[in-house]
């Protein structure tokens, strides 16, 4: 991708994304991983049991939690837009998820292995796409426009964003419900465990240095209002970075960020994060205050492919007005830019 | 839209490696249904899938092989143009339906081994690199590594089996943005363990074969298989560029209704239907033959047959299931269909649909038990539809036809 933040900033510009809903389960399901600690065969589900029928699908109890903490937060989206109900057939979902099919198609391998193939539960089947957490999100709410999944790990919500920017700009929906949502299964832990990562790896008896977090964050998407909406938040432009940051990267961020004033930078990096070390050293050196940066890891933990939604969802605390450079880091240190600011109503978008 | 070229296109099926010898097995209309022996099936009610015909080399072909076979072809096909994709901007656009990359399934497996009395599962027995390898697309990794695309924009996109349509549809999005100069689809499919006992519990695989809207029809098999297609902006063709075919419009749509199960009446395939033709500047009476989804369940094929039957009225548009031949390769199914679409705008001919008699009585489509000469095939209407009932259609154009419609 084109690593000129310019060019992309100018791509989308007059979106705007509501104020995005934020669903996160945390520390009622995070647990310790040290050696040694199975996996429990027993189901996992009764403690969630009341949020499950929240969301108003056909078959909830099969549904993933990362579905199903979605489809709440849409519901909640949705709720919050004043006027009248939408189009259903102009409502389109995007959702960026890494996990979030992850525990189904585990649990289901599970059970085939030990108990049969035939003893599969045909209800959670469908689970194992990871285009069920979006469908089911368009099930519960009725979208019945574009309706896909994005799956690119970290940068996957971020990605998801700019899909939904693009989908609105080609008439294929007039609003998306967009964001990401995932989802920390005991497979997670165990894979982290073994993955003997010094960021993801304590010693026993202590938390992960980097949790990994259950969240999901869904915002409405649509075309913004051409008078301006105050409060909304506004996406500008996407654009990545591929590959280890050069020098020559950074100077072209270097010449981005003298021609654009940020007054917030959102990053999923954490600060104990050695793979991430020198991509923030670089972006930290280049911010002049009052430039204020927040690494959400830090305080959410790794929200994974939910990040990017994780950002939005900062950026629509903080008051209008502000404009946030929303920076991800994916695997093989694939960055992305979203540049996105909350209106003050005061500017005209068309 | 504005119409996109499809400049390249490759393919892996059950008939081998290559668009031709796919297009040839289609049209010999011969399915190779076999007893699934790549893993143990103890337990599964049925274990038989549409695979390679014992006579090729490799029952079993790593699905990455496959993938990167089928992009290799389309390159090729592309000449010049394929030949500086390294140059541009690049965007790889991977479809694939299943959750269940063969990494989650080897480490499952040694779960499932260590869970055993008295042998908990411990993180050390596990490799260090199963997090990246599970959380990885390791299809597309080994795409983008064996074309050197590591710098590329690369988009994972899962929709179920409407994955390949959907992806092709958000490619062509991404090339009128600008966002990449020049793009590659790349779908595959494999034949995992988890979708074959899935789909045998949801009542879904036939006992026999594939009869996508015969009256008598039972049920689907899965298959395997990987498309490729290379394409690029009509402003970026050097003058005598050849192009395969068009990309005329793309259409989506969510039944938003149930997991499995298709709407009834179809009024969601429909929408998608109608949305491509309108992307497309085109009406339903210009559609010259139909690419269905025609996976053989009841439900699914019913669906379809009302959703077309609404959108075509009286008219009988010529079509093809090419599921009948070499089964359902799940989120790569479209884009099989897309390839034989190709093929037919390029020669007239329409492959058979064997086993489609006594005909679904609401279908209206002209099938053929008998490779049939189109006198006029100028466009072509793909469907691909999945689970969460999700949608998709795209029209496509043959290379002289983006001169009448669509500009």
């Amino acid at each position: 991708m084109a690593p000129d933040l310019a060019v992309p900033v100018a791509a989308h510009q007059g979106f705007s994304l509501a104020e995005a809903s934020l669903v996160t389960i945390n520390d009622s399901y995070r647990r310790v991983l040290a050696d040694g600690v199975s996996v429990p065969k027993a189901r996992r589900y009764a403690n969630r049991r009341p949020l499950l029928r929240g969301c108003g699908v056909a078959s909830p109890a099969s549904a993933s939690f990362a579905s199903i903490l979605a489809g709440h937060c849409a519901r909640a989206a949705l709720a919050d837009r004043p006027g009248p109900p939408l189009r259903q057939d102009r409502l389109a979902v995007i959702l960026g998820s890494a996990l979030a099919a992850l525990d189904p198609s585990h649990q289901l391998e599970l059970c085939g292995l030990r108990e049969g193939w035939d003893l599969i539960d045909p209800f959670r089947f469908p689970h194992t796409l990871p285009s069920a957490c979006a469908a089911t999100v368009a099930a519960a709410v009725g979208a019945r426009a574009l309706t896909l999944a994005c799956r690119d790990n970290a940068l996957a919500s971020l990605r998801a964003v700019d899909l939904a920017a693009m989908a609105v700009l080609h008439g294929r929906a007039d609003h998306v419900l967009v964001g990401g949502a995932e989802e920390v299964s005991d497979l997670v832990l165990l894979l982290l465990a073994a993955s003997r990562r010094p960021d993801f790896l304590s010693p026993p008896g202590v938390a992960p240095s980097v949790p990994i977090t259950e969240i999901a964050v869904v915002g409405l998407l649509e075309r913004a209002h051409p008078e301006g909406d105050p409060g909304v938040i506004v996406i500008e432009g996407y654009g990545e970075v591929t590959g280890p940051l050069t020098e020559a990267d950074v100077e072209r961020f270097r010449a981005a960020f003298s021609s654009v004033r940020f007054d917030l930078v959102l990053s999923n990096m954490a600060s104990q994060h050695h793979r991430t070390a020198d991509i923030r050293a670089a972006v930290e050196a280049l911010l002049e205050p009052p430039t204020e940066i927040v690494h959400t890891a830090d305080s959410l933990g790794d929200t994974h492919g939910a990040a990017g939604a994780v950002a939005l969802a900062v950026l629509a605390q903080r008051p209008p007005g502000t404009r946030a450079l929303v920076i991800s880091a994916g695997r093989d240190l694939r960055l992305g830019f979203l540049v996105a600011s909350r209106a003050s109503g005061a500017e005209r978008l068309v | 839209m504005k119409p996109i070229a499809i400049l390249g296109m490759g393919a892996s099926s059950p008939f081998g490696p290559g668009a031709q010898a796919l297009w040839e097995g289609c049209l010999a209309g011969q399915p190779v249904i076999r007893e699934l022996t790549s893993y143990p099936t103890s337990g599964m009610k049925q274990i038989t899938a549409v695979l390679r015909p014992s006579g090729l080399s490799n029952q079993v072909i790593p699905v990455a092989t496959m993938a990167i076979e089928a992009t290799r072809e389309a390159i090729a096909q592309s000449g010049e143009y394929g030949a500086r994709l390294q140059r541009v901007r690049l965007g790889v656009f991977f479809a694939t339906a299943p959750g269940e990359p063969d990494e989650l399934r080897l480490i499952d497996e040694e779960v499932a081994g260590f869970e055993a009395p008295g042998h908990p599962i411990l993180p050390r027995n596990l490799p260090p690199d199963a997090w990246a390898k599970v959380l990885g697309d390791s299809v597309m990794d080994a795409v983008l590594r064996a074309f050197h695309w590591e710098e590329a924009y690369c988009l994972s996109i899962s929709a179920a089996c409407a994955s390949a349509n959907v992806a092709m549809g958000v490619a062509a999005d991404a090339l009128q943005d600008d966002l990449v100069d020049a793009a590659v689809v790349v779908t595959a499919e494999s034949l995992p363990r988890l979708t074959q006992a899935g789909f045998s519990q949801v009542g879904a695989l036939s006992p026999t074969g594939v009869r996508p809207f015969s009256a008598d029809r039972n049920g689907t098999l899965v298959g395997e298989g990987a498309a490729a297609f290379v394409l690029a902006r009509a402003d970026d063709l050097a003058p005598g560029t050849s192009v395969l075919a068009w990309l005329l419009g793309f259409g989506e749509s969510c039944d938003a209704l149930h997991p499995v199960h298709t709407e009834p009446e179809g009024r969601g395939m429909e929408a998608a239907t109608r949305a491509a033709l309108t992307d497309a500047h085109l009406g339903p009476e210009q559609v010259d033959a139909v690419y269905v989804h025609g996976t053989g369940t009841r439900q699914n094929d019913l669906s379809e047959a009302r959703a077309l039957s609404r959108v075509f009225g009286e008219r009988r548009p010529a079509a093809a299931a090419i599921k009948a031949i070499i089964g359902h390769s799940l989120g790569a199914a479209s884009g099989l269909s897309a390839v034989c679409g190709v093929m037919t705008l390029k020669t007239g001919l329409l492959p058979p649909t064997p086993g489609v008699e006594p005909l679904e009585p609401e279908c209206k489509l002209r099938f053929s038990a008998e490779p049939a000469s189109i006198v006029r095939a100028r466009t072509i209407l793909n469907n691909g539809y999945g689970f969460g009932g999700i949608n998709s259609s795209i029209v496509l154009g043959s290379s002289d036809v983006s001169r009448s419609v669509g500009t």
